[in-house]
């Protein structure tokens, strides 16, 4: 079934070889990534746009639902498979790799936090009324929000460390 | 650098007839002759077989 789709993707009617099949694959994932970054900002265009007009158009949703869909798939399919673990062989290694991932925990929480106030609080409400709304609910939510966020991104972190000693 | 250029040779066979009768492309064969692509087992064994000889003789680098 994947040769089939990949032989027919790349306009091929006989099976490839190892090492044709090893460079498809590379150059498939290189431009899945670059699409996938495409599409986000595709997105995030949209949703200016949407927001400007007042509307939701279904473009936007759509490059939602791909997006999540994609980004889930790759996410738990590498997880299941542990392409993304990160083995440690010491207990020195373990608390060095946790404390790099709660000060990347920490991190991603404030970029992640100030980036959807600036969204929300500024850059959203001034494209769709003219209007800044600055106020406290809205920066505890965000807070509150860039909390979570750092967390998650900690214990995901954390759930792919594998202690081997 | 492997020997697989040299025992193709020995063997008598150019790049696509090794290459069909393994399974693999022609550019591949020139490619592992050229050290460019580093085969799995399963194809260094595959060619062993061809150029009867053993993984070794046409894979493991001699000391200087």
């Amino acid at each position: 079934m994947k040769n089939k789709m990949l032989n027919r993707l790349i306009g091929v009617t006989d099976d490839r070889d190892e090492y044709q099949l090893q460079e498809i694959y590379k150059e498939l994932a290189f431009s899945g990534a670059l699409m996938f970054y495409l599409s986000m900002a595709l997105m995030f265009i949209c949703l200016l746009v949407d927001t400007f007009k007042n509307t939701l158009s279904i473009g936007t949703t759509g490059l939602l639902i791909v997006n999540m869909i994609y980004a889930s798939k790759v996410f738990f399919r590498i997880h299941k498979k542990e392409l993304d673990s990160l083995e440690c062989t010491s207990e020195e290694e373990y608390r060095e790799k946790i404390k790099k991932l709660r000060k990347g925990g920490f991190q991603a929480g404030l970029y992640w936090g100030s980036l959807m106030f600036i969204l929300n609080a500024y850059i959203l409400p001034y494209l769709a009324s003219g209007l800044i709304e600055l106020t406290w609910s809205n920066f505890i939510i965000w807070l509150c929000g860039g909390i979570f966020f750092g967390v998650t991104m900690y214990f995901i972190g954390k759930s792919k460390v594998k202690k081997c000693y | 650098m492997n020997k697989v250029k040299e025992y193709r040779q020995i063997a008598g066979l150019t790049q696509m007839e090794l290459a069909t009768r393994v399974g693999i492309a022609r550019q591949t064969v020139n490619l592992i002759e050229n050290d460019k692509y580093n085969p799995t087992l399963f194809l260094c064994i595959a060619l062993a077989k061809i150029l009867h000889t053993d993984l070794n003789t046409l894979f493991w680098e001699e000391e200087r």
